[in-house]
């Protein structure tokens, strides 16, 4: 058979009955009628049901057709027919019409498959048969091409192209264009860790992989090109977070002769055409928000804006009150906010405020603690009360909005950031918890106005990076609390709590590049050795110039709706920087790490009296989850000590024998029964009575994330 | 008394009707049986209530077996710091006591109080319920007074159980079909294995091992032969190794989500909540001995790699000498045999299970024969005194019966 007369397999339909067509593609499922055979056969386009019946097929084609099995990939020709009444397929788009096959060729066959990739059902009324979420997501990468199959990820990644495509259009409309830019390229200390590159070629050198092409793209503005935009691989060696992967992939673009309203213009209906393509259409325009008001109202720069239950300042309440704890607080300089649940009292039980939210949750958000207020009767009702006075409890009423039902929640601790950074994880935890976040919104918010350095232990730091231009030039590098008071032109595009991306109106002037270096503390030498070759770039008529990037793996997740950027990555690593399907990273060959002198390295660099016991210790406690207290340190330390001992008395004598890993070839066992089903001990909640911690029908842990 | 020796007592204790009516069982904490404490003596399982039996426990149960209660166990099977299982059999409270067998713990229990004690081979009593750190050595080890209690214990716990990956179907039709026939007559020819040099090489002394031979080489029909097992020397060292492997990856399931003790302190993330948890869930010699095994694991895997090749060349030397002669014997100690916990560390583990680890490498069937126990003898003295015999996989009943033998040679009763 040849493949050019092939039709798709999901555009087929009745405007098809009568014709012979010719499919090919993969079988989704099967169902064996006794003498019929139905089997669903997919391709890029969809599905359709092929009928193999002894009536209409050849002996051989129908003898061949009972040897299908799941994910053989096959070639057929058949007649489209229209389903008789009752068996049609609402669950396929081509559920009104079948195709009675007469011949047929098997192309390749497939192995037992780790888990289903079917996801359409068969009959009208049937369950699905899987859900992705019962796999291991480990499984679902190891096997990621099998993964990938199943249509509702293909979906993922076409709308991706289609996303990619969007913004490609619409900036080549506006003048932008792609330039690459290296991917070798030198290492800066600043900001996350960078992945590095051993030179061979120059022995003992690194390249370092880029975090972001920030200084290559301004460089290409000072080359005269004015408007660039990449979509480009950027790299981060950064501890486990959930949603985050070693590389991610930006949409980065530089203009030059602009200022922030260019940007919020483009960068607005840039986001809006590529919500789009996901159906959802953006409120315009985007509301602005500066970093104060978003610190004040919402505790968050990435304030969420589709729920209010905005922060009240209560310090001055408390001037003079007789309550000590925050009297105490007060009297440290400390800050007194909260929040209004309304009309949250049913949900809210005292239980649940004092043991888990203030005894509990707020802890673990960083505050010492947490008061609360339930509102009835026009009166405040709590288990410390008593201890303001009736003043008190009315300004608080008044100030707070509160009305029978409502719940006030209050976060006093002498540091600010403590009761913004606290205040701010109970706000959206309390909102997730009732159920306060509307489905389906969106609420997009530019944040404007960031401080430009950060108060640190030794000076300043910059809060965005160094090539960001201050709101105004006249200031003092010398003077700490100046430099405090300064504003940055840079500026985040949020979406419902989260950063899509962020960018700023870079500094062009070399003296006041200058005068920032020296503010955080770089004499005019160390910045030279660091940014030496775009530092002179300045000195070459540089123009004015600013831009973005946005973090593309997270908009188009947010834009398709899926629970993790691992879903719109089609090879992603796990959360643990691995990657299950190819095993990297591994370990490499002796001779490759010689050829790149690393092995020398090592040796010439390793400090003499430095503690790599002590290093071994910390590092096996964390990567084996398993504390110690100083005093058993010496104890594990001679056990270490021991162990390399050991290493070393089987290096090199070993037979060349199969490792045994057992004294039995492991049997794969398999369940009884056809079906996933629940333990019966999950049934009867036995399965909980063991738990040191539970909370409905969960295990009940830490939280998962800093 | 009985509250010294168990930890817990089964008020409801009662015999049922079958082949073991009349045997109490007393169970380590290390073995899940339903409703029971199975804390398997770790704060990595406190207050720990097994949801069902282990399969061996529902077996002993339709045999008609009355289960008597928990012994103490040192922490997660690791040595024998607190153990009671021997007291429990020398003070008469029970007939046969389980104890899992990953190092030879339960031959050495038994050595030390004047009992018999048997690891039956790896693959043939089903591992489903039993907690320990080391599942590619773990057996469910049996000591009694009685070598044919033993036998009985076997048999009813033995066979294929669909909870079990690493149960061996041919070989347990084999072992079992062994129970059933006669097995080895008193007057058979036998030949018993001397391992060559065993002890030289570990700086050991073999001088009332070489007076226990001679008396066995007196009786009639016995043969004794030198066999050589390659690398014996090392099998403490590959044992130490692919054993705190095994414990660091098998102990990640106690991390204190789904049972445990959970740290009471306050911790920002689950990663402190992990590393809280289990470091105060586990003693020192456990904590090392996972310390060791996450070296291994993280800093020098080839080690653990090298270790199995070993592994695999002593399998197959063991196998190889078990052409030769019927089965082979070693002191269950001949060194140092550590006696408190002051001493517990890793290395002081290895050295009183130095030679009772051989059997648990290899999977084979090892069977301790009790020396003279006096109320003054030292447990090092005891361990000293008793000799192991080991056969060949899945002759448990042939060994068991040779055992009954040459213990009956050694005590002056033939």
């Amino acid at each position: 058979m040849q493949y050019n007369d092939r039709s798709n397999c999901g555009r087929l339909g009745p405007a098809d009955i009568g014709k012979t067509v010719h499919l090919a593609g993969w079988v989704d499922a099967l169902r064996d009628h006794g003498e019929v055979l139905f089997v669903h056969l997919r391709d890029k386009s969809g599905i359709a049901q092929l009928v193999f019946s002894p009536e209409f097929a050849p002996e051989d084609v129908y003898r061949q057709s009972t040897t299908l099995r799941n994910e053989y990939c096959i070639n057929a020709v058949g007649r489209v027919v229209k389903r008789d009444k009752g068996t049609e397929n609402p669950n396929i788009e081509t559920g009104d019409i079948e195709v009675v096959i007469t011949e047929m060729t098997i192309l390749s066959r497939s192995k037992t498959l780790p888990f289903p990739v079917s996801e359409k059902a068969m009959v009208d009324n049937e369950e699905e048969t899987i859900s992705r979420e019962t796999v291991s997501e480990d499984l679902r990468l190891q096997y990621r091409y099998l993964d990938l199959r199943r249509p509702g990820m293909q979906q993922f990644l076409i709308k991706r192209h289609k996303i990619n495509s969007c913004v490609r259009a619409f900036l080549e409309q506006n003048e932008f264009i792609e330039v690459e830019t290296p991917v070798l390229t030198r290492s800066t200390p600043e900001g996350a860790r960078d992945y590095l590159v051993p030179s061979r070629v120059n022995p003992k050198h690194f390249y370092a992989l880029p975090q972001s092409p920030q200084l290559f793209k301004q460089l290409l503005m000072v080359a005269g090109f004015e408007r660039y935009y990449q979509i480009t691989r950027c790299f981060r060696d950064e501890d486990l977070r959930a949603n985050r992967q070693p590389e991610f992939t930006q949409l980065d673009l530089e203009a030059s002769f602009i200022d922030e309203s260019f940007i919020f213009g483009l960068i607005e209906e840039l986001l809006c055409r590529m919500f789009e393509v996901g159906g959802t259409t953006l409120p315009r325009p985007f509301p602005h928000m500066t970093w104060q008001e978003a610190m004040d109202k919402t505790g968050s720069d990435r304030p969420d804006l589709r729920f209010e239950m905005y922060f009240v300042e209560a310090t001055d309440i408390f001037t003079h009150t007789q309550y000590s704890i925050f009297k105490q607080i007060l009297q440290r300089g400390g800050v007194i906010k909260g929040i209004n649940v309304k009309q949250a009292s049913d949900s809210l039980s005292k239980n649940v405020l004092q043991n888990e939210y203030a005894k509990q949750i707020v802890p673990s958000f960083g505050a010492k603690g947490m008061t609360w207020m339930r509102v009835t009767g026009d009166r405040l009702d709590s288990n410390i009360v008593q201890f303001f006075s009736d003043r008190e409890q009315r300004v608080i009423i008044d100030r707070f909005n509160a009305v029978d039902g409502d719940v006030i929640l209050i976060i006093a601790d002498p540091s600010l950031e403590v009761v913004n950074s606290a205040l701010g994880r109970l706000r959206l935890h309390v909102a997730d918890r009732l159920d306060m976040i509307p489905k389906d919104l969106f609420k997009p918010v530019w944040v404007t106005d960031f401080p430009l350095f950060e108060y640190t232990e030794n000076g300043v730091t910059s809060s965005h990076h160094p090539f960001t231009a201050p709101d105004r030039t006249d200031f003092d590098p010398a003077d700490t609390e100046d430099l405090l008071s300064l504003l940055s032109r840079s500026y985040d595009i949020v979406v419902n709590g989260e950063e899509l991306g962020g960018g700023s109106i870079r500094i062009h002037d070399p003296a006041t590049q200058q005068k920032v270096f020296s503010a955080l503390g770089l004499s005019p030498e160390e910045a030279k050795e660091k940014f030496g070759f775009f530092l002179q770039a300045l000195d070459f008529g540089p123009p004015p110039h600013g831009g973005l990037a946005l973090g593309m793996d997270r908009v188009v997740a947010m834009i398709l709706k899926t629970p993790s950027i691992r879903e719109v990555t089609a090879f992603p690593k796990n959360r643990s920087a691995f990657c299950p399907l190819t095993e990297a990273p591994s370990q490499v060959a002796q001779e490759q790490l010689e050829e790149l002198g690393l092995l020398d390295l090592v040796k010439s660099e390793a400090l003499p009296g430095s503690n790599r016991e002590q290093e071994d210790i910390d590092y096996l406690s964390w990567v084996s989850r398993l504390g110690f207290e100083e005093e058993e340190r010496p104890m594990i330390e001679s056990a270490l000590k021991n162990a390399a001992q050991m290493a070393q008395a089987v290096s090199g004598i070993a037979p060349d024998f199969e490792p045994a890993i057992s004294v039995v070839q492991g049997q794969n066992c398999f369940r009884q029964g056809t079906s996933a089903a629940r333990s019966s001990f999950v049934k009867t909640g036995d399965l909980f009575k063991n738990a040191p911690s539970v909370k409905g029908d969960y295990f009940k842990v830490a939280s998962i994330l800093d | 008394m009985e509250s010294e020796i168990f930890t817990y007592i089964n008020a409801s204790a009662r015999p049922g009707t079958g082949p073991m009516e009349d045997t109490r069982v007393a169970v380590e904490s290390g073995i899940s049986v339903e409703n029971w404490p199975t804390d398997a003596q770790s704060r990595a399982l406190e207050n720990y209530v097994a949801l069902e039996d282990a399969t061996l426990i529902t077996r002993l149960r339709d045999a008609g077996a009355a289960l008597k209660g928990r012994t103490a166990m040192g922490e997660l099977g690791l040595g024998l710091d607190g153990d009671t299982c021997g007291d429990a059999l020398t003070k008469g409270l029970s007939d046969v006591a389980l104890k899992i067998d990953t190092t030879g713990e339960a031959r050495m229990a038994a050595a030390i109080s004047g009992c018999f004690g048997f690891k039956p081979t790896y693959g043939l009593i089903p591992r489903a319920g039993l907690i320990s750190l080391i599942p590619s050595m773990e057996c469910c080890g049996i000591l009694s007074n009685s070598l044919e209690a033993i036998s009985t214990t076997t048999r009813t716990m033995g066979g294929v159980d669909e909870r079990d990956p690493s149960m061996d179907p041919d070989g347990i039709d084999q072992a079992m079909a062994g129970f059933d026939q006669s097995g080895p007559s008193q007057d058979d020819p036998l030949i018993v294995g001397v391992i060559r040099d065993w002890h030289t090489a570990m700086g050991l002394e073999d001088k009332e091992f070489k007076a226990a031979v001679k008396k066995i080489n007196t009786a009639a029909g016995i043969e004794i032969k030198t066999v050589d097992i390659k690398d014996f020397s090392l099998a403490r060292t590959v044992h130490n190794i692919i054993g705190t492997v095994e414990a660091s990856s098998s102990a990640g399931r106690f991390d204190s989500v789904r049972y445990g003790h959970r740290t009471g302190a306050s911790v920002k993330n689950w990663n402190e909540m992990y590393i809280h948890s289990r470091g105060e869930s586990f003693g020192p010699l456990v904590k090392a001995y996972l310390f060791q095994g996450g070296y291994f694991q993280y800093r020098d895997y080839n080690a653990f790699l090298d270790a199995c090749r070993i592994r695999a060349r002593l399998m197959a030397s063991l196998e190889k000498a078990l052409e030769s002669v019927d089965l082979i014997v070693l002191p269950v100690a001949a060194g140092a045999v550590v006696e408190s916990e002051a001493s517990n560390t890793v290395s002081g583990f290895y050295d009183t299970f130095s030679l009772t680890l051989l059997a648990n490498l290899t999977g084979n069937p090892s069977v301790s024969i009790p020396g003279a126990v006096s109320p003054g003898t030292t447990n090092g003295d005891a361990a000293r005194k008793a000799l192991q015999l080991i056969g060949p996989r899945f002759d448990d009943a042939g060994l068991l019966a040779r055992a009954s033998r040459i213990s009956d040679i050694l005590t002056g009763e033939v």
